[in-house]
């Protein structure tokens, strides 16, 4: 019953901004062989436009209907609703999948080399399909916590870091390389997952308006764009070769003697991807009718688990699971094609 | 009662199941804080210098063509329980560093546990036996390479600002800091082309 309370939408947009930072802390913003700091800026400004773009269907829906794109598809299409369902369980498992293989490849590289991944694995999902049951609303109003905590570590990593600028090592050359700016703006694109958890999640909000949706898809890219520069400018070149540049820039933040602040880094990634994985689990339960949902919820983290548990015997799979263009796509469909399919065809109920 | 069963059951599989059975604990871990490298005349020689509960140095020298291979050599035989994650500064001989410093930087580097921020500095053979007999010698020298970086600021001190010059503009040259034992311990830029 918790899920039918309603509440802010603000704290909504606070759940998608802690979802899409994981993104930032999880895989390289500098990601591409011989990119300039100028493609990758240019990734972050079009990959900003794509995802107000991706939002603009469930923003409508949401405006319009005052329910979030799942309800109205179940309202419009009760008996077709099962493949949709089904379309966008596997999209989330796919979504949840790639994150916590990365989280549990950041946790051993990290922290604990011996630590066991299934284990990280299964007690984070365990976690989250609790959080999950309790709803969004309760989820939302965690995350306000964690939204204070985030400031506070990405204040220490950043603001640890400004000591350490090197402008020396960069050329400011200004030439666009299409093929790495268009790999740049492919990655940054793929932040748009976070107005699919938007459309599945929205229904309970209350004082919706536009510009919450625009200023935490801003909010999030104002991040990268400054993630970008740090990157470029205090790790440069030895940033590439490493897996997490976002842990790396954490270890080097010093403020006088006191330095390496990995912990923060640590407590702050794994609170986020709580907070994703959680979103991902609630829009799952929300695609499914209430009647059935806390089966299907379980029955779907035993999903992902199994998918992790394969991601991590086969390279191929993990590969397949990681890759950030796949993503995009699915992106594209779940958050662009399908819900204006829905807007298309019952155009007339969108106006009642 | 399921539910306290299941949490009975997390709490269980966190206690045990975490790796941190198999994990090394701060009382037994060796933490080397620094590394000297030194050319011998049968060939480089590598020397561990670990923290131990009486500040008291306790050296140990391997010889090996890498920090990589020294480094696993010492986890086989010498330093079972070696943790480099406390290391400050990896102390290079003038004699050596043609040979090793870009592939040592490059090791460093692609370590997780080894902070980007670690010190690395050339030297003489008289600051080498000034650290080995001193047991403030880390101090010393960290604070003399901190007092050059001030006047100079083009003078690339830890593994982080040495790797990018080295990754950089091959042409390009770049000022590491070199301590130098001649009448008394100093500090002075060493230029690398």
């Amino acid at each position: 019953m918790q899920s039918k309370i309603r509440f802010s939408s603000v704290r909504l947009m606070i759940v998608l901004f802690i979802s899409a930072c994981t993104v930032l802390m999880l895989y390289n913003v500098q990601n591409i062989e011989n990119s300039t700091f100028a493609n990758d800026i240019a990734g972050v400004i079009i990959g900003l436009l794509i995802c107000l773009l991706y939002a603009v269907p469930s923003i409508i829906i949401k405006l319009r209907t005052k329910k979030d794109f799942i309800s109205f598809a179940k309202t419009s299409t009760p008996s077709a609703v099962i493949f949709v369902s089904s379309y966008y369980a596997m999209y989330f498992a796919y979504l949840a999948t790639g994150f916590l293989i990365r989280y549990c490849d950041l946790f051993s590289k990290s922290l604990n080399p011996d630590a066991n991944k299934y284990v990280i694995a299964a007690l984070l999902l365990a976690v989250c399909t609790y959080a999950a049951h309790k709803g969004i609303c309760a989820l939302s109003r965690v995350a306000l916590f964690i939204f204070v905590f985030s400031i506070i570590a990405f204040l220490i990593i950043f603001g640890g870091n400004i000591s350490n600028f090197d402008f020396s090592s960069q050329n400011f050359d200004i030439q666009i390389d299409y093929n790495a700016a268009f790999k740049a703006v492919s990655f940054f694109s793929s932040i748009s997952f976070i107005t699919v958890i938007f459309a599945f999640n929205s229904q309970n909000t209350n004082k919706f308006k536009k510009r919450h949706i625009i200023l935490a898809i801003a909010a999030i890219f104002v991040l990268a764009a400054l993630s970008l520069v740090f990157i470029y400018f205090v790790l440069s070149g030895y940033g590439r070769q490493q897996a997490y540049q976002m842990f790396i820039l954490s270890k080097t933040s010093h403020f006088s003697f006191a330095s390496g602040m990995d912990s923060f880094f640590l407590a702050a990634v794994t609170s986020f991807i709580f907070i994703l994985i959680s979103a991902v689990f609630t829009s799952v339960k929300n695609s499914a009718y209430s009647k059935g949902s806390k089966l299907v919820l379980n029955v779907f983290a035993v999903i992902v688990f199994i998918l992790f548990v394969c991601a991590q015997r086969f390279n191929v799979i993990e590969d397949i699971l990681t890759d950030y263009n796949i993503l995009n796509v699915l992106n594209f469909v779940s958050a662009v094609l399908i819900p204006t399919c829905y807007m298309i065809i019952f155009r007339r109920r969108l106006s009642d | 009662m399921i539910k306290k069963f299941l949490i009975g059951l997390i709490c269980l599989l966190m206690i045990f199941l975490q790796g941190c059975k198999s994990s090394k604990q701060i009382d037994v871990a060796s933490l080397a804080e620094t590394v000297t490298i030194n050319q011998t005349s049968d060939g480089l020689s590598y020397t561990f210098y670990i923290i131990d509960s009486g500040n008291a140095k306790n050296p140990v020298s391997i010889k090996a063509n890498s920090l990589s291979d020294a480094v696993q050599k010492a986890k086989k035989s010498y330093i079972p329980n070696l943790s480099m994650s406390k290391l400050e500064l990896l102390l290079i001989n003038e004699n050596a560093y043609l040979q090793v410093m870009r592939s040592d930087i490059a090791f460093v580097s692609s370590r997780y546990d080894i902070s980007p921020l670690l010190y690395v500095s050339l030297c003489d053979d008289g600051t080498m036996k000034f650290f080995s007999k001193n047991k403030e010698g880390l101090k010393t020298i960290e604070d003399h390479i901190m007092l050059l970086k001030n006047k100079n600021d083009k003078v690339k001190t830890n593994s982080l600002s040495i790797y990018n010059s080295f990754a950089g503009d091959n042409k390009r040259e770049f000022y590491v800091s070199y301590i130098n034992s001649k009448n008394e311990l100093k500090a002075e830029p060493y230029s690398i082309s």
